[in-house]
């Protein structure tokens, strides 16, 4: 994405987060019906968010033990 | 902090807290300089502490939040908290706790694709054994492709997941509202969680 295309990203993402979860999708191919890589890349942006999970923090926390006890 | 007598010549700063302190300030102010003075000092105490707590705590880990507050509080122990120092100094400890954690790793694998080992104990086995998990590579990777459309986000979770820092605190680095950081966190991070999950479709 550029740096466009990502700011319209995420205005649409936020915007969608103010719907019900099961409208936001569809809300999203109607927001940008120009640019399906944006919604795409949306729509996977509201399907992380609503998937529970603290890996990144996990995975850096487990690295962090590795270098100190390296 | 810690018991009495531990590692001792290990633990001494020679630093003067108030080089930083104003270090920190002159940096704010928009000293470049300032930054690159600071950096190795910031960077020799995480070494420090990593090796300090190794020897007397094996195994024994703090995680980011923990250890950038614990190399400012030996680096600055300032009496009057200056909010704004220090959550420019947690960002610099969070860039160097990034670089740190991606060079160590790359380490640990060109030493596993390297062959040549020394003869391991059973103890040492088993830590080569569990790999260094490539998904901080692949996080670097992804924060990279993010400065590329966005660095002030790609900053905020820098800070956010490699120190540890609070909305707050990233809030006084980027001179914007708690509010928008939390925002900005939650879209950059589902972002890069997609870009984890496919990185050629995000």
């Amino acid at each position: 994405m550029t740096s466009q295309q990502w700011h319209t990203a995420e205005n649409l993402f936020h915007s969608a987060l103010e719907l019900p979860p099961a409208d936001r999708a569809s809300w999203v191919e109607e927001a940008c019906p120009g640019d399906p890589a944006v919604a795409t890349a949306v729509i996977r942006m509201l399907e992380a968010d609503a998937s529970p999970g603290d890996e990144i923090r996990q995975v850096i926390r487990s690295a962090v033990k590795q270098w100190m006890t390296a | 902090m810690y018991g009495a007598g531990l590692c001792d010549s290990a633990m001494v700063t020679q630093v003067d807290p108030n080089q930083v302190t104003l270090l920190l300030r002159q940096w704010r102010a928009g000293d470049a300089s300032a930054l690159e003075a600071l950096t190795p000092l910031v960077y020799s105490e995480l070494r420090i502490i990593a090796r300090s707590r190794l020897a007397h705590e094996r195994r024994l880990a703090l995680n980011p939040t923990e250890l950038v507050h614990e190399v400012f509080l030996r680096l600055v122990r300032q009496d009057q908290p200056d909010w704004a120092n220090r959550a420019h100094f947690y960002y610099i400890a969070a860039r160097l706790m990034r670089q740190i954690l991606v060079d160590f790793i790359r380490e640990t694998h060109a030493q596993k694709r390297g062959g040549e080992l020394p003869a391991l104990s059973l103890d040492d086995a088993l830590q080569v054994a569990q790999p260094c998990d490539p998904s901080v590579l692949n996080i670097h990777e992804a924060l990279n492709a993010l400065a590329e459309m966005d660095p002030r986000k790609a900053r905020v979770l820098e800070m956010r997941f490699f120190g540890g820092l609070t909305a707050e605190e990233i809030a006084q680095v980027e001179n914007m509202s708690p509010v928008t950081v939390t925002r900005d966190v939650r879209a950059a991070t589902a972002w890069l969680r997609a870009w984890l999950t496919s990185p050629e479709r995000s």
